[in-house]
């Protein structure tokens, strides 16, 4: 879980935009760069991220070589019953990172 | 053998229209509706906040389906691809960006009927991402 971070609210009145905010800490190797004896490091990269809500995926994202170390993604939802938003990562090399956050509404 | 491993070192215009048109399937991109906000100076091309806002009323019939982030001078075109619910309230999304070099980055956001809107950015990028330096 320390692998993670996700900021949002934990309570919500019904109908009300949330700002959700997930992190995860991955070295984002591009695959581009060289070591010091002109090597090329491998490429090593978050492919994948799935966020669901109560169930149904809300967001998801593809990622590339493109995207920073430690990928964030920040994005709304409308609170509307009271539910799990599940965080899920998933690396080149198979790596599952996930995370769990419960939301109240009401 | 070991030549077939080496990758372009950066993309192109080229390479972007290419990426583009295999998106899109071809089909018209409008210009507008979309915002995309980057600093117009990176200091750092390895760290860059990306905010694409796409207006939108964001209900069943019309919303945004996909918001992409395109580069023209990275190694790789398609910078990342974000995939809304349909039940996604706003259509404005945040990431984080690597940028190779001082480029245009497009936000392109691709509706439920099927057309696409972009934004299109000039980046000054002061230390390159994706490099060895």
């Amino acid at each position: 879980m320390t692998d993670t971070v996700i900021r949002m609210p934990a309570k919500a009145a019904p109908g009300e935009v949330i700002l959700v905010r997930a992190m995860v800490r991955h070295i984002m190797e591009s695959g581009f760069r060289h070591d010091n004896v002109g090597k090329l490091i491998p490429r090593h990269i978050v492919e994948s991220f799935v966020c669901t809500y109560a169930g149904r995926e809300v967001f998801r994202a593809k990622l590339s070589s493109g995207v920073t170390v430690n990928p964030f993604f920040q994005f709304h939802l409308r609170a509307v019953e009271t539910g799990d938003v599940t965080f899920r990562w998933v690396d080149d090399r198979g790596r599952v990172y996930e995370a769990v956050s419960r939301l109240k509404v009401g | 053998m070991w030549l077939l491993a080496v990758r372009p070192a950066s993309a192109t215009p080229e390479s972007l229209a290419e990426t583009l048109r295999a998106v899109t399937g071809g089909r018209p991109v409008t210009e507008g509706g979309v915002t995309l906000e980057l600093p117009r100076i990176a200091d750092n091309g390895n760290v860059v906040p990306a905010t694409v806002k796409v207006a939108s009323a964001q209900t069943p019939e019309d919303h945004v389906r996909v918001i992409r982030i395109l580069s023209e001078q990275n190694p790789v075109p398609l910078v990342v691809e974000m995939f809304l619910g349909p039940d996604v309230p706003k259509a404005e999304v945040a990431t984080r960006i690597r940028l190779a070099k001082t480029q245009r980055v497009i936000a392109l956001a691709e509706m439920q009927d099927g057309s696409f809107r972009s934004a299109t950015m000039q980046v000054e990028v002061t230390i390159s991402a994706c490099g060895d330096d």
